[in-house]
């Protein structure tokens, strides 16, 4: 686990748009993903231009590398990384005080 | 090395926050005015003329919103804001995570010009610690170390992808445009004393000191978290203003102390009965010949009912449980409860004036008010803000 002193994930229920239990959910996990996969796909293509600038050719030098136990476990830690970002949703609520928003809805 | 802000208390940025800070904010855009768009033409083209043809026309924003909240787009837009919504104190709380020591260490620095004056005795309003407003997990005053600044830093890093730059560069488009809207129209108003109500990172107090530099700038709020990175952020940017942790429903300060009192985006925030003491406050500490300025949502009755239906979704699903109910408000009425007259009531919508300048800015408000769907909304078509007010005589 990362340590993440600041919640991210807000107290009491999420609302239900759709009529089927976690679709809802569903969609905040593909957004999330979709988010990550842009990030990943924008360093991607930073990395290429920074190597280019260089006058290097990657494609072939990173079909032949060998990971070592180093990268492992910097791979490791950002693929957990990936999924807490992406099922941030799915998990219980934060922990302290219950949502008491519905009894504040009318404004006393 | 990427810095979030131009100031002291901005938080180094990796590609990767970059990246997700950009694609948060280009969703937001997208849901906003894309997928807003498609849902507006929806009821124009489908929802709305098939009520009208069945002789059950949508003339309300709660009808509106019973008709449209059974169709797919209207879900796949609540959808998606929601989980939009949620991602952009996601994607910013990395960073700030990441220096969180660093920032409260700064923040604890001997200040030069201004000052901060925490109240730790101060009982927090429910409706503050009640919810996580506008889906911000903590919101404004949950504190994760000692001193902590995180509640600020989480909120000052979210305006640029929650706003998508709709507020300006420094985030004080509406205090800029406010203060200026005043100093322009009223020239020979020279404010010495300024209070801000609910001045949360003080995005929108500092402003002040720019347009009228030999005012005191004082602001207030409940959440000591804010209050402690909005003084470390004005002392970084060289701007003197005294932060105090107050409740703006009863005030520490004695009667006819300022000239100017105003909030920004602050009464939405606030239940109706703390919104009344609010403004009976307000009146009591303004000077003779000062004036009270909100600048804020535009009232229902001044907007269309397909405007008010959309504004009406912050109050249902994103956690803004007054919005509603301020909205519904004569906003006169308020002020005429808090003991101002009706005669000294003003309103005003006004071009942002930190994007267009002084001059069109100056000709704009010469032009008066104008209600549509750029009002009160965050549009890069032209948003106007809204604002009323009135004079203490
Ligand atoms: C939406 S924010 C205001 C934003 C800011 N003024 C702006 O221009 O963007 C509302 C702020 O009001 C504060 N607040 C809520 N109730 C309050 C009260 N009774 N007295 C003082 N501040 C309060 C909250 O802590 C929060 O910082």
């Amino acid at each position: 686990m990362t340590t993440r002193r600041i919640p991210r994930k807000r107290r009491g229920q999420r609302h239900q748009f759709f009529d089927a239990d976690g679709v809802d959910e569903v969609l905040s996990c593909v957004l999330r993903l979709t988010s990550e996969v842009s990030a990943l796909s924008e360093r991607l293509y930073l990395t290429e231009r920074a190597l280019e600038d260089q006058g290097m050719n990657v494609a072939s030098a990173i079909e032949s590398y060998q990971l070592s136990e180093a990268d492992e476990s910097v791979l490791s830690a950002e693929r957990q990384r990936l999924i807490e970002t992406v099922l941030a949703q799915l998990g219980a609520s934060s922990e302290g005080a219950e949502s008491i928003e519905d009894d504040l809805s009318v404004g006393s | 090395m990427n810095r979030s802000h131009d100031h002291e208390m901005a938080v180094t940025l990796t590609q990767g926050d970059r990246s997700r800070r950009a694609f948060v904010a280009t969703l937001r855009s997208h849901v906003l005015q894309r997928m807003a768009g498609e849902l507006r033409q929806h009821f124009e083209g489908t929802v709305g003329p098939e009520h009208a043809k069945s002789g059950a026309p949508l003339e309300t924003p709660e009808a509106i919103h019973e008709a449209m909240k059974v169709e797919f787009p209207f879900k796949a837009y609540s959808s998606v804001r929601t989980a939009a919504q949620e991602m952009v104190f996601d994607v910013v709380s990395d960073a700030v995570d990441r220096e969180l020591e660093m920032l409260n260490e700064k923040a604890a620095q001997p200040a030069k010009t201004g000052t901060l004056r925490l109240d730790p005795s101060l009982q927090l309003p429910k409706s503050v610690t009640g919810i996580d407003v506008h889906l911000s997990p903590g919101s404004y005053h949950v504190e994760h170390a000692e001193a902590d600044v995180s509640a600020g830093a989480v909120y000052d890093n979210s305006i640029d992808v929650f706003a998508f730059g709709q507020f300006g560069k420094q985030h004080n488009d509406i205090g800029s445009t406010l203060s200026n809207y005043l100093r322009l129209k009223f020239p020979d108003f020279t404010p010495a004393s300024i209070l801000d109500c609910g001045c949360t990172i003080g995005h929108n107090t500092l402003p002040w000191a720019e347009t009228y530099p030999d005012a005191e700038i004082t602001a207030i709020d409940v959440a000591a978290p804010v209050l402690r990175y909005a003084h470390a952020r004005a002392e970084s940017m060289g701007v003197a203003a005294h932060f105090k942790q107050m409740d703006a429903t009863s005030m520490a300060f004695g009667d006819e102390q300022f000239d100017v009192v105003f909030s920004s985006m602050f009464m939405h925030e606030l239940p109706l009965k703390h919104l009344h003491q609010y403004l009976k406050e307000a009146f009591r500490v303004l000077k003779p010949g000062g004036i009270l300025w909100q600048m804020e949502l535009p009232p229902m009755n001044a907007m269309p009912n397909y405007e008010n239906f959309c504004m009406n979704w912050d109050t249902y699903y994103n956690n803004e449980p007054y919005y509603g109910t301020f909205r519904r408000q004569d906003y006169q009425q308020l002020l005429i409860d808090a003991g101002f007259s009706a005669d000294q009531f003003v309103e005003a919508t006004m071009p942002r004036y930190t994007f267009i300048g002084e001059e069109a800015f100056g000709e704009a408000i010469e032009d008066g008010n104008t209600f549509d769907t750029l009002t009160g909304r965050m549009d890069p078509k032209g948003t106007r803000w809204y604002g009323f007010g009135a004079w203490k005589r």
